[in-house]
C-alpha cells in the first residue's frame, strides 16, 4: 500500500465541504482511505494513528490532503483530483458579487451596523474567539460547535452579561429568535410559549409538539450544553428566563434540561419563583416528585412538558397526565408479540438525537429494564464495543464516538441506517426504535433509507418465522420542509409503527419488552 | 448601501450601541432620536458644530438614503442611518476649548453686541413678549419663584423649530455658564432647574438643546462667542457674534438676545462687588 | 429587556453555509463570512486577539493617532548634510533601512552600499577595506528609522551625505532621506566602485549647495498637494514617480535659475533631476515618514506606523508599543524579471520606502497605478481591487489623497495590527526587486505582502500590556 499527502498554505474550507471531498476521493479507482483536514494537531495525530502522515509538514491553517492506495498512479491521481475540488468557487461567488463576502465579524459589522446575532459553527478551537468578538461588538452569539474549554465559555458569558447580551451556547443546536429557526429547528408557528432548552433536539421536540397541539413558539432560546454545570451557573438560561419574563408576547416559560447541578438547580428555581409568568420544566432524569412546590411545575417527560405549557397558555390547569398508550396501539403491539419466535427479546434504539435517547432509556428503566448504551443514563451500563450491541441498547449515533470524520445523522442518516439493519437480523432482537428528525439542518430525505431497511427487515423476518416491532418517532411539524405527512406515510407502509412522541415510543417499546419478557418468565 | 466617511463630530456625539430613528430632515440637517440619549444631528462639515454633530464628508446624502423614520443603530466605529453605512473611526473631534472661562475682566457692557444689534434684538424681544427682561429681574433679585414663572412663560414660546423662548435661554445659559463664576454662579443655579423642570413645554428637537444647555454644553458658534468676550478684543466679539446671529432665521439672534441679558447680569453682579 | 427580542434578526453567519442558507429559507436576513482561522490559525493568539478587538481604549487611541496622521502637513523646508541634520551622526555612524541586523547576517546590496559608504566618508582606502572596517564592529550601524529618517532599497545614510529635510507643519517633527541617484550603477542596489563613489561626491558638495539654496529660497514645499496631484496623473509615489517628479520639477526650477550661482552646476543640477523619473521617491518617503512619526507613540493604539525591510527580514512598530521591532523574514515577491534574470537571482524585499504603503499611498493607492498589476498578470480592476480591499485593514481614509479610478474615494490610511491579524488581509506593497548580489541593480518589479509574523508578534505584545494579560 502507497500513501501520499499534500498540503495547501492557507487554505480554508469548512468540514462539510471537506468531508464531501474526502468522499469523492475514497471513490476513486485504487483508494483505500482518504482524510481532507485542516492541519491542527488533532487532526494531525489522527493521520500519523491512521499511517497517513509520513514526512508530513504543515501548520494549522494549511489544509492537508492525505490517501492510502494501491500504488503511485492512483494516490498521485487522488492528489491531483483533490486540486481540483479544493479549487472549485461557489456557483454565485464570482457572478456580479458586488463585493467579495466579509471575512471577519468586525468587517460584516462595519459593513452592516444592523447585525445583532452571530451564529458560529467553527472548529471548537477557535468558536470562543469569535463569540468574544460578536459579544463585545454588541451582538449576542448562538454557538453551534462544541469541544470548547470552560474556561472560555465562561469568559464569553460573563461578557455578554456585563452587555446585557445572551449566548446560546457553546454547544447550542437549535434555537428560534423572533421567528427565524436557527442550526436545526423546525417550523413552528409565533405563539405564546417561550421555550429556554439546554438540549437541542429537547428544544425540538418540545417546540414541535407545542406546534402540533395548535398552540405557537414566541422564542426558543438556547442556552448550550454546559450551561447548567457549577462551573457555568446558568447565566444564560438565566438571562433567557428574564427576557421572556419581560416579553409580553410570553404567557408560558418552558425550560428544557438534563437535571442541573444542585447549586445551579436553586438558582434557577429561585428565579423562577420569583416571576410572575408560570414556569414548565422538563430536567430529564429528575423525579418531577421532587421539584419544590411553587416556582416552577415540574414535567415528567419532553411531550408533558409541551402538554402543560400549552394548557397553561389556553388557560387551563396544567396537569401532570400520565400517558395512556390507547386501544388501537396496544392491539396492534400485542399483534405483534403474538408474533415474534421464542428467542426474540430484546430492544435496539438507534437514535440520531442525544436528548431522545438519554428519554428513552429513562422510560424503559421507569418500566423496569435496564440497557446498555454509549452515552448511558444513571444505571444503565456502558458499552464495552459501541460496534456490538448487548441486550437492550440504547445508541446515540450523534455522538462523538460515531462521527468522526463523518456527518452528524441528521445530515446523513446512512451509518444509522446500516446499524439498524444490522440490529434487525439479530435473531435475539424483538424491537427496532429510531427517530426520525425534521426540520431545518436536516437531510431533506430522511427516510428513503430507513425504509428501505425496514422492509428488507420484515421481509426478512417474516422468512424465517420472526416479527419485529419497529417502532419509529418522527420528531416535526406539518410546516417543515420534508412533508411530514408523507415520511409517516412511508414509514407507516413499510410497516412501522410510528409515535408522535419520543416518550410514547419509548413506552411502545418498554411494552413489548416487558410483555416478551413475562412470556419468557412463564415459559 | 452606500459608505460615507465622517470628517468631524461634536464630543458628545455616541456611535457604538447607539439606537433610534430618524427624527426629522430638513434642506441642511437631519436629527436622529436616540434611545436613551441626546439626539444626533447631522450635517456638513464646517464652523458650527453642536455636542452631538455627525458631518460625513458628502452632506446631504443621495435624495432616498435617509428619511424619516428610517432605523438608526450603530456598532464597530460605524453608524447605520437608513441606507447609508457612516464610518465615525477618524472624525475629527470638535469640543470646546478647555473648561468654561471665568472671567477676570470687568464685563462691563455688552462689548457693544447691544449697539450692533439693537433692531435685530428689539425684534427677538417682542418675539418673546418683552418676558426676556422680566426673566432678568427675577434673576436678579434671585426670587427663585418668579425666575420658575419667568421660564415657563418662555420655553415653547415663539415661532421656530427652536422655539425663540428656547434659544434665549440658551444663549443666557451660555454666558452664565462660560462667563460666570464657577459652576455658573447664583444665576446659573436659580436658571438650570427651572429649565430643567420645563422641558416638556416645547418640541423635542427644541428641548434636546434646552437639555445640553441645562447640562453645560453649547454649539460652536456660541462658545466661540463666549471665549471672545472673555478676551475682550472688540475685533473677535463682533465677528463672533455675527456669526451666532447668522444661525438659523432666528434662533441666532434670539440667543444673542439671552447673551445680551446675561452678560447684564453678571456686570450687575460685579459692578455690585458679589461673586457672580 | 432584551434588544435581541425587539429587533429584526440580522445573522452573521460563521462556518457552515449551510445554517445562513436556511435561515435565508425561512424568510430571515444573514450574510456569510469568508471566514478562516485568524492569526495563521494559533487558537490562543486568536482568543488574545479577540480580548484586543473593540476594545474602547484602543479605539480611542487609534482615533488620536490617526488623525495626528490625517492633520499632518509635511513641508520641504531645507536640505542639509546629515551630520547637520541628526546628531548622532557626527560620530562614526551609517544608517540603514529596514528593521536592526547584525552585518554578518546584512545581504549583499547592503553590504556593498555600506562598504561604499565608509569609503565615501574617508573612513577607508577602499570599499573592500570599507567592509573589512564594517565587519570589525567599529563603525555603529543602525536602522534609518531610529533616527527619523528613511532610505530606499539599501537606505544608506552616512554623515556627508546630504537630506531632504521635511517639517510636519502642524505638530513640529521632522524627517530625513536622502537624495536619489538615479538608474544604473548606484550604491542603494549595492554599487560602490569609483563611479558610485564619484556621483556621491558630487551629490554631497554640488548638488547639495544648489538644492540647499533652492529650497531655502522656495520657503517651504508643501508636500501632500503634490501627491494628491501625482495620484490623479498616474503616480503611486513608491513605484511611480514620474508626475510628481515633473511636478517638483516646475517648483524648483524657477527657483534655481533665480540663484546666485553660475549657470554650470544649476544645468547639471537641473539635468541631473530630469533625468531620474524616481527622483520625487526619496521627497515621498519623507512625507509619508512625517505623517507617521506624528501618529506614533499614542498608547494603547495599534496603528501600524512602520513598515520596513532589511533585505532579510521585514519590520514593522505600532504607534502604541514604542521602539519594538515586531520582524520576520519577508515574504516573496510576486512580479516579473526582467530578461535574463529569475527568481533565484532576487534579493530578499528590501528598502524603508514601504513607508509609503503604511501611509496610505504606494502599493495602497494602486488604483492610480494600474500598469503595476502588469507585472502580476492584473488588470486595472485588479489595481482598484487591492486598493479597496486595503479600507479593510485600515483605521480609516486619507481625505487628502483621493483615487479617481474608485470614484475619487480616498485611499486607505491606519493600519491596524489588529484588522490583519482578523481578516487574514495583508497589507500590500508595490516594490522592486533587487539583485542578491551587490551592485548588479534592480532585476524586476512586483507585488508583495507585509508578512503576517510580525502582526502576531506586535498584537502578541499588545495584549501583554493589558491589565491582568
Amino acid at each position: 500500500m502507497t500513501t501520499a499527502h499534500r498540503v495547501v498554505a492557507n487554505a480554508y474550507k469548512d468540514s462539510v465541504a471537506l468531508l464531501a471531498i474526502s468522499s469523492k476521493l475514497l471513490a476513486l479507482d485504487g483508494i483505500t482511505a482518504a482524510s481532507v483536514v485542516m492541519a491542527t494537531p488533532t487532526n494531525v495525530e489522527n493521520l500519523v494513528d491512521a499511517g497517513l502522515a509520513d514526512g508530513l509538514r504543515a501548520s494549522p491553517s494549511d489544509l492537508v490532503v492525505a490517501v492510502a492506495g494501491d500504488g503511485d498512479a492512483a494516490c498521485e491521481a487522488a492528489l491531483a483530483a483533490a486540486g481540483e475540488l479544493l479549487a472549485e468557487r461557489p456557483a454565485d461567488d464570482r457572478e456580479g458579487a458586488a463585493e467579495q463576502p466579509p471575512p471577519s465579524i468586525a468587517l460584516a459589522a462595519m459593513r452592516d451596523p444592523s447585525l445583532n446575532l452571530a451564529l458560529v459553527s467553527v472548529p471548537g478551537d477557535y468558536a470562543a474567539a469569535e463569540a468574544l468578538k460578536a459579544v463585545k461588538l454588541g451582538m449576542s452569539v448562538m454557538i453551534f460547535s462544541d469541544n470548547v474549554p470552560v474556561a472560555q465559555e465562561l469568559e464569553i458569558k460573563r461578557a455578554a452579561d456585563e452587555r446585557d447580551l445572551i449566548v446560546m451556547g457553546p454547544d447550542c443546536g437549535t434555537a428560534i429568535v423572533n421567528g427565524i429557526p436557527l442550526g436545526f429547528a423546525n417550523v413552528v408557528r409565533r405563539g405564546p410559549i417561550g421555550v429556554v432548552g439546554a438540549s437541542g433536539t429537547g428544544t425540538q421536540e418540545v417546540t414541535a409538539r407545542i406546534h402540533e397541539l395548535g398552540s405557537g413558539v414566541s422564542q426558543a432560546i438556547g442556552t448550550g450544553g454546559h450551561d447548567l454545570t457549577e462551573a457555568i451557573g446558568a447565566i444564560s438560561m438565566l438571562r433567557g428566563m428574564r427576557w421572556l419574563e419581560d416579553d409580553p408576547d410570553t404567557t408560558v416559560v418552558v425550560l428544557v434540561s438534563k437535571p442541573p447541578h444542585p447549586s445551579v438547580a436553586a438558582r434557577v428555581l429561585a428565579q423562577a419563583a420569583r416571576m410572575a409568568t408560570p414556569v414548565v420544566s422538563i430536567f430529564l432524569g429528575a423525579d418531577p416528585g421532587d421539584a419544590p412546590a411553587g416556582g416552577i411545575l415540574a414535567a415528567g417527560s419532553l411531550a408533558q412538558a409541551a402538554d402543560m405549557a400549552v394548557a397553561l397558555a389556553e388557560g387551563r390547569p396544567a396537569e401532570r397526565v400520565a400517558l395512556d398508550m390507547g386501544d388501537e396501539a396496544r392491539t396492534r403491539l400485542d399483534d405483534i408479540v403474538r408474533g415474534t419466535a421464542p428467542e426474540q427479546r430484546f430492544v435496539r434504539g438507534i437514535f440520531s438525537g442525544g436528548t431522545f435517547c438519554f428519554e428513552a432509556q429513562l422510560v424503559l428503566r421507569a418500566g423496569g429494564l435496564g440497557a446498555w448504551s454509549n452515552t448511558p443514563v444513571a444505571g444503565n451500563s456502558t458499552l464495552a464495543d459501541i460496534a456490538a450491541s448487548e441486550e437492550h441498547t440504547i445508541l446515540d449515533m450523534g455522538d462523538d464516538a460515531f462521527t468522526q470524520g463523518r456527518p452528524h445523522p441528521m445530515i446523513d442518516p446512512g451509518p444509522r441506517d446500516e446499524r439498524l439493519a444490522l440490529e434487525a437480523a439479530d435473531p435475539a432482537v424483538a424491537v427496532l426504535l429510531v427517530d426520525v428528525v425534521l426540520g431545518y439542518g436536516s437531510t431533506l430525505d430522511p427516510v428513503s433509507g430507513l425504509v428501505a431497511v425496514l422492509e428488507r427487515a420484515r421481509s426478512a423476518a417474516s422468512d424465517e418465522g420472526r416479527r419485529l416491532a419497529a417502532i419509529v418517532h418522527v420528531c416535526g411539524t406539518s410546516a417543515d420542509p420534508q412533508d411530514r405527512a408523507g415520511v409517516i406515510a412511508r414509514l407507516r407502509g413499510a410497516g412501522a409503527l410510528v409515535a408522535v412522541t419520543n416518550a410514547e415510543a419509548a413506552s411502545w417499546a418498554a411494552y413489548v419488552a416487558t410483555e416478551l419478557a413475562a412470556r419468557g418468565a412463564v415459559a | 448601501m452606500a459608505t460615507d466617511t465622517v470628517v468631524s463630530r461634536g464630543y458628545l456625539a455616541p456611535v457604538d450601541g447607539v439606537r433610534g430613528r430618524v427624527r426629522a430632515t430638513f434642506d441642511r440637517c437631519a436629527y436622529v432620536a436616540v434611545d436613551g440619549g441626546p439626539a444626533l444631528v447631522l450635517h456638513a462639515d464646517g464652523r458650527d458644530h453642536t455636542p452631538t454633530s455627525l458631518c460625513p464628508a458628502t452632506w446631504p446624502p443621495a435624495s432616498s438614503a435617509v428619511a424619516v423614520g428610517d432605523a438608526v443603530c450603530g456598532r464597530a466605529g460605524h453608524l447605520k442611518v437608513g441606507d447609508l453605512v457612516l464610518d465615525v473611526r477618524g472624525a475629527r473631534v470638535w469640543r470646546p476649548a478647555g473648561s468654561p472661562v471665568v472671567s477676570t475682566t470687568t464685563v462691563s457692557d455688552e462689548q457693544g453686541i447691544g449697539a450692533v444689534h439693537y433692531l435685530a434684538l428689539r425684534a427677538a424681544n417682542r418675539r418673546t413678549g418683552g418676558l426676556v427682561f422680566a426673566l432678568e429681574r427675577a434673576l436678579a433679585a434671585r426670587d427663585a419663584e418668579r425666575v420658575t414663572d419667568g421660564v415657563a412663560s418662555l420655553v415653547g414660546r415663539g415661532p421656530g423649530l427652536t422655539p425663540s423662548g428656547d434659544d434665549v435661554l440658551v444663549g443666557m445659559l451660555a454666558v452664565l455658564h462660560r462667563l460666570g463664576s464657577a459652576g455658573g454662579g447664583s444665576h446659573a443655579q436659580l436658571l438650570r432647574p427651572a429649565a430643567a423642570a420645563h422641558l416638556d413645554r416645547t418640541g423635542d428637537i427644541s428641548a434636546h438643546y434646552l437639555g445640553l444647555a441645562v447640562a453645560g454644553h453649547f454649539g460652536e458658534r456660541l462658545v466661540a462667542l463666549c471665549d471672545a468676550l472673555s478676551g475682550g478684543d472688540r475685533v473677535d466679539v463682533t465677528v463672533a457674534a455675527a456669526a451666532v446671529v447668522a444661525t438659523g432665521a432666528t434662533s441666532g439672534t434670539d440667543a444673542l438676545l439671552g447673551v445680551v441679558s446675561g452678560l447684564r447680569l453678571i456686570a450687575a453682579t460685579r459692578a455690585a462687588g458679589i461673586a457672580a | 429587556m432584551s434588544d435581541l427580542l425587539t429587533q429584526e434578526l440580522n445573522v452573521v453567519n460563521v462556518g457552515l453555509p449551510a445554517f445562513a442558507d436556511n435561515i435565508r429559507a425561512a424568510g430571515g436576513s444573514a450574510v456569510q463570512l469568508d471566514w478562516r482561522p485568524p492569526g495563521g490559525g494559533d487558537a490562543g493568539a486568536g482568543m488574545r486577539l479577540a480580548r484586543l478587538l473593540a476594545e474602547s481604549r484602543i479605539e480611542e487611541a487609534n482615533a488620536v493617532a490617526l488623525g495626528r496622521c490625517l492633520e499632518a502637513q509635511p513641508v520641504l523646508v531645507d536640505v542639509l548634510l546629515a551630520r547637520d541634520a541628526i546628531p548622532a551622526l557626527e560620530e562614526r555612524r551609517i544608517l540603514h533601512a529596514g528593521p536592526p541586523i547584525a552585518w554578518e547576517d546584512m545581504c549583499g546590496p547592503v553590504q556593498g552600499a555600506i562598504a561604499g559608504a565608509i569609503a565615501y566618508e574617508g573612513w577607508a582606502a577602499t570599499p573592500d577595506e570599507g567592509a573589512a572596517l564594517a565587519a570589525s564592529g567599529e563603525i555603529a550601524l543602525e536602522p534609518c528609522h531610529h533616527h527619523g529618517a528613511v532610505g530606499p532599497m539599501a537606505g544608506i545614510i552616512s554623515p556627508s551625505m546630504p537630506l531632504w529635510v521635511v517639517e510636519n507643519a502642524t505638530a513640529g517633527n521632522r524627517a530625513y532621506c536622502n537624495f536619489n541617484e538615479g538608474l544604473g550603477k548606484v550604491l542603494r542596489f549595492g554599487a560602490n566602485r569609483s563611479e558610485v563613489l564619484d556621483r556621491l561626491s558630487w551629490m554631497g558638495n554640488e548638488l547639495f549647495d544648489v538644492l540647499q539654496a533652492g529650497v531655502r529660497a522656495l520657503g517651504g514645499v508643501e508636500l501632500r498637494p503634490i501627491i494628491a496631484q501625482a495620484l490623479h496623473m498616474g503616480d503611486e509615489v513608491h513605484n511611480r514617480n514620474a508626475a510628481a517628479t515633473g511636478l517638483l520639477f516646475k517648483r524648483l526650477v524657477p527657483a534655481l535659475l533665480e540663484l546666485d550661482r553660475p549657470a554650470a552646476p544649476v544645468r547639471r543640477v537641473i539635468e541631473f533631476v530630469a533625468a531620474n523619473d524616481h527622483f520625487f521617491l526619496n521627497l515621498s518617503m519623507a512625507a509619508c515618514k512625517a505623517m507617521l512619526d506624528a501618529a506614533h507613540g499614542v498608547a494603547h493604539s495599534t496603528m501600524v506606523t512602520v513598515m520596513a525591510r532589511n533585505g532579510v527580514n521585514f519590520g514593522i512598530r505600532l504607534s502604541g508599543t514604542g521602539d519594538a521591532w515586531f520582524q520576520a523574514p519577508a515574504n516573496p515577491v510576486d512580479g516579473l524579471f526582467f530578461p535574463g534574470y529569475g527568481v533565484e537571482d532576487a534579493a530578499a524585499d528590501l528598502g524603508d520606502s514601504a513607508i509609503t504603503e503604511t501611509a496610505g499611498v504606494g502599493g495602497f493607492a494602486m488604483a492610480a497605478a494600474p500598469a503595476i498589476v502588469q507585472f502580476v498578470g492584473g488588470t486595472p480592476a485588479d489595481a482598484t481591487e487591492n486598493s479597496r480591499r486595503m479600507r479593510s485593514i485600515t483605521l480609516g481614509t486619507n481625505p487628502a489623497f483621493t483615487l479617481p479610478a474608485m470614484n475619487f474615494g480616498a485611499t486607505a490610511c491606519g493600519i491596524d495590527a489588529r484588522l490583519v491579524l482578523d481578516s487574514g488581509i495583508l497589507p500590500v506593497i508595490n516594490t522592486g526587486i533587487a539583485h542578491r548580489e551587490a551592485g548588479v541593480g534592480q532585476i524586476g518589479a512586483g507585488i508583495t505582502t507585509a508578512p503576517v509574523a510580525c502582526f502576531l508578534e506586535a498584537i502578541e505584545a499588545v495584549a501583554a500590556q493589558a491589565p491582568g494579560a
